[in-house]
Order: structure tokens, then sequence, then C-alpha cells
């Protein structure tokens, strides 16, 4: 029985155990996600508290078979986006602020990783939230479309922009380093 | 010769491996012959490389995980009361994702909602302010419905 498994299994049977492996094994990696999507410290826990509710709510009827991280990212997704709806008042959820656009070409050969965070921190959420779920997810175009309630185009469009934006932001015509 | 123009787009894809094959080899054309195409190429390669390790500039959680584990069983036992509590008849959210075969098994008593999908989650934003135990949710969700 694999990891997943066993801890379905304890916490469908109510063993303190089950809850503290889905913890042990989940939180860090739900939270850090959660925290891609929000950009808030204290929303991105609430989100990830949330997060692991449902998933009890629910544990009688997950697929003890298949891997739970799927499902913890869906509901990580879902609720990330409610949230951002809830919060954005005014903002656009998918177009850049003229505030974010650079005033200038880049100067620098290469970016930091420090500089990445910023960047992708002033994008619109919900490019950033493709963007993420493109190259740290390793989902398909099309999986990101299901998972977002999105068509394949807009999905494509987003991706676009938001690397053409990191390009504009991070990237030197003079360099082909980067570390 | 010019088989392709300067096509930013297709060079990003092209860095994401999913061009097709044919389009793959007029991309790989076109960077033998400009070198600007061929920087922009190698400015994506460095940032999905770089995207891929993203998340380790995420801060630690902030939770104690002993306290969240504490919390996950309490509300497991809620959940085994013989009187069940009304907040999980709203979570539509939830209901979705149970009903949804790509996650649950099949058969369950939920499957009758279907895909409710993004129609399901906007029901349950409206319902929102209805939220009995506001006190469950987190401070986002029920902040505009003054709990
Ligand atoms: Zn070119």
């Amino acid at each position: 029985m694999d990891r997943d498994a066993s801890i379905i299994q304890l916490c469908r049977q109510g063993h303190r155990a089950g809850f503290a492996r889905l913890v042990e094994a989940y939180q860090e990696r739900v939270y850090r996600t959660a925290y891609t999507f929000v950009q808030h410290r204290e929303d991105a826990q609430d989100l990830t508290q949330e997060v692991f509710l449902r998933t009890v709510r629910a544990i009688d009827s997950l697929d003890s078979s298949r891997p739970l991280w799927p499902w913890l990212r869906r509901v990580t997704t879902n609720l990330a986006l409610t949230y951002l709806k809830q919060r954005k008042g005014h903002l656009s959820l998918d177009e850049l602020p003229e505030a974010a656009l650079p005033t200038s070409g880049p100067s620098e050969p290469s970016w930091t990783r420090v500089d990445l965070q910023r960047a992708m921190a002033e994008l619109p959420p919900l490019w950033r939230m493709v963007l993420t779920l493109r190259h740290q997810e390793d989902l398909t175009y099309d999986e990101i479309a299901r998972l977002l309630e999105l068509p394949v185009g807009t999905v494509k469009t987003y991706l676009f922009r938001a690397r053409r934006a990191l390009r504009a932001r991070l990237g030197s015509e003079g360099g082909d380093g980067w570390r | 010769m010019a088989l392709m123009r300067c096509d930013e787009e297709l060079i990003q894809l092209y860095v994401d491996g999913v061009l097709h094959p044919a389009e793959a080899a007029l991309v790989e054309a076109h960077l033998q012959e400009c070198r600007a195409c061929r920087r922009q190429a190698g400015f994506y390669k460095s940032l999905y490389w770089d995207l891929g390790r993203a998340a380790g500039l995420a801060p630690e959680p902030p939770q104690e995980p002993e306290a969240l584990a504490d919390l996950l069983l309490a509300e497991h036992r809620r959940g085994e009361e013989p009187e069940a509590p009304p907040a999980t008849t709203w979570d539509f959210a939830t209901l979705w994702l149970r009903a949804n075969p790509a996650f649950t098994r099949p058969a369950r008593a939920v499957s009758s909602l279907g895909h409710i999908g993004a129609e399901g989650l906007r029901r349950a934003e409206g319902l929102r302010e209805g939220l009995r135990r506001p006190g469950k949710w987190p401070r986002w969700l029920w902040r505009k419905g003054g709990g």
C-alpha cells in the first residue's frame, strides 16, 4: 500500500496518525502553491487550512488508489480562484497594470531568483496561475484549461503574455547568462 | 531562405516542447539564421528552468503541523457525529470535486449533482452570506458578508 492510500485509510478510520501524516506530506506543498497563487502569507494560510478541511470532509469519497496531490492541487486552485475574484476589487485578474511595465529596458544580463519572484508577483493572477501550473506542476495546456475552466486558446494567450512580460522585465538582449 | 518570420510565441512554444515536429523543424531552421530569436530562445530556456524551481521561494507555512493535524482530527470527529452540521450542504465546490470521477470513487450519492463545475462554484459563492458557521471559513470568505 503506498503512502497516500495508507493516509486515506488511516484518516477514514479516524486515527490521528493519518491526519498527522497528511499534514506532514502535503502542508508545505499546498501552502507554497497557495502562496504562489495569491501572494499573501495570511490568506495563503487560510486557504491551506480550508484545503485540508475540505479534504477531510471528502475523505470517504476519495479514491485511495489515486495519488492525493492532484486532488489537493485542484482544491487549492479552485479556492485560490474564488479568493482572487473576491479580492480583486478594481484590479483585473488577467491584465497587466500599467505600473508593472518596465519604464526602460533591462540592463542586467541575468536575473536573480528574487528578481524572478518579484516579477512573478507583479503578473495578473490568472497569468501567474497558468505559468505556475505549466512550469511548476508540468500540466499540459489542456489540463490547465480544464482545471481553470478556461478555453485552451485563453490558456495559450495568458502563457504567451506572461512569458513575454517576464522577458520584458528580466530579459536582456545583451547576455545569455542565467543563474 | 527565410522559411519563417520572427515569431516570439512560436519560440516560446518551441522551447516549451509543445510544437509539432514539422513546426519545430521550421523554428530550428529559423534559429540557425536569426541571432535575435536565438537569444530569445536562450532566455526562455533559462526562464522555464528557473520557473520550475520558483516554489522554493515561497515562504514556509506558518502554521504548526501539529495544530493543523489536531484541527483535522476534530473536523473528522465532528463529521462522524450523528447530527451532521449544515456547512457541507452549502459546499458546492467540494461537492463538485466529489462528483468528479477523476478524483473520486464512482457511485457516490453526490454523483447525481453531475458536473456542476463553474456554475456550482458561483452558486457556492452566492450562498456565502447564508453560511451558518462562518467561523469555519477563511476570513476572506465571510469578510464581506459581515460575519
Ligand atoms: Zn528571428
